[in-house]
């Protein structure tokens, strides 16, 4: 349950890392971030 | 040079309050290891053995011995631990510009001239890591000497760790330093656009995913790439020759390279966010 949870809070911040900026080098880092956090404390 | 000199004075009066707090850390350590001369080795810490009643072998007072080399030599590890922290503290937080510098201007102006954003960062690296390598220098240098006060047969001591403090600073202190000025780019592409929430909270997920990620790229790259013969043959082409300190020059190759990606890309958000 907890992993859809999470896929599920990765791809709303992934949607709000994209919305938030017009860079796409600081767009890359977060959605990096992002799968980081995934893969470290919810995988 | 010019540039420099430039962005000393910029960081200087942006970190004011931070090159205030330094000296002041640096000279309440020094006031109390030095003037506060509570001398403890006076103290007779030997305890009475009555070895005879029980029969048995008289136990050495190891417990004891203990106590009295953490009585000796507690305080000035301490304290200078602890300004340690408060400089480590400091460091960690030194490279964040809050909105209204930004909103100023003052590197997007030297954008404007010949520079380009990398070396601007690169320069802002260069200046944070000389700063806090000279307070941890000055910190621990009177550690030592409140050390060496007490008792002067840990020379050898006091020199290995030294040496192993320089080598750790050399090899985490500009990581750490290029990883905050990364997060802070990312922070700044996404305060352009007023979104807080987004904006409070990478900071704390940045240090957490980087530091974590960055920690097992090197010990992958350590164990798998950089293999024996690699760390001879690196060894060997460099002047200052074996140093006898395993693992030196590699962590800090990896660390200059991980720092100018990191400066790279930070300097890419920038621009980006400028254009």
């Amino acid at each position: 349950m907890i992993y859809y949870i999470g896929l599920v809070a990765v791809a709303l911040g992934a949607w709000l890392s994209i919305r938030g900026t017009s860079s796409l080098t600081a767009r890359i880092s977060m959605i990096g971030i992002l799968a980081g956090i995934y893969y470290y404390f919810i995988h | 040079m010019g540039l420099f000199r430039v962005i000393a004075w910029l960081e200087s009066k942006r970190m004011k309050y931070l090159l205030i707090l330094l000296p002041l850390i640096a000279i309440g350590t020094g006031v109390f290891l030095g003037i506060g001369k509570i001398d403890l080795t006076n103290i007779d810490y030997s305890f009475e053995y009555n070895s005879s009643s029980s029969g048995g072998m008289p136990s050495p007072p190891l417990s004891f011995n203990v106590l009295e080399q953490v009585l000796k030599f507690g305080p000035p590890i301490v304290l200078s631990f602890f300004a340690l922290m408060a400089g480590g503290f400091l460091a960690v937080l030194a490279p964040f510009r809050g909105d209204r510098e930004w909103s100023e201007g003052q590197f997007q102006l030297l954008r404007l001239s010949k520079h380009s954003m990398l070396s601007i960062l690169l320069v802002r690296l260069t200046l944070y890591v000389l700063t806090f390598w000279l307070f941890a220098t000055i910190i621990l240098t009177m550690g030592s000497i409140a050390i060496l006060r007490v008792d002067d047969d840990y020379t050898m001591l006091i020199k290995d760790a030294y040496t192993m403090f320089q080598i750790g600073f050399w090899t985490y202190g500009p990581l750490i330093m290029s990883l905050g000025i990364f997060i802070d780019s990312i922070r700044t592409a996404y305060y352009m656009k007023g979104s807080k929430i987004v904006t409070n909270i990478i900071p704390i997920l940045g240090w957490l995913v980087i530091g974590l990620a960055i920690s097992d790229a090197f010990q992958f790259v350590q164990g798998k790439l950089f293999d024996p013969w690699l760390f001879t043959a690196i060894r060997d082409v460099t002047l200052l020759g074996d140093t006898g300190i395993p693992m030196f020059k590699e962590p800090l190759l990896l660390t200059v390279l991980t720092s100018f990606v990191l400066c790279y890309l930070g300097s890419r958000i920038l621009e980006e966010v400028e254009a």
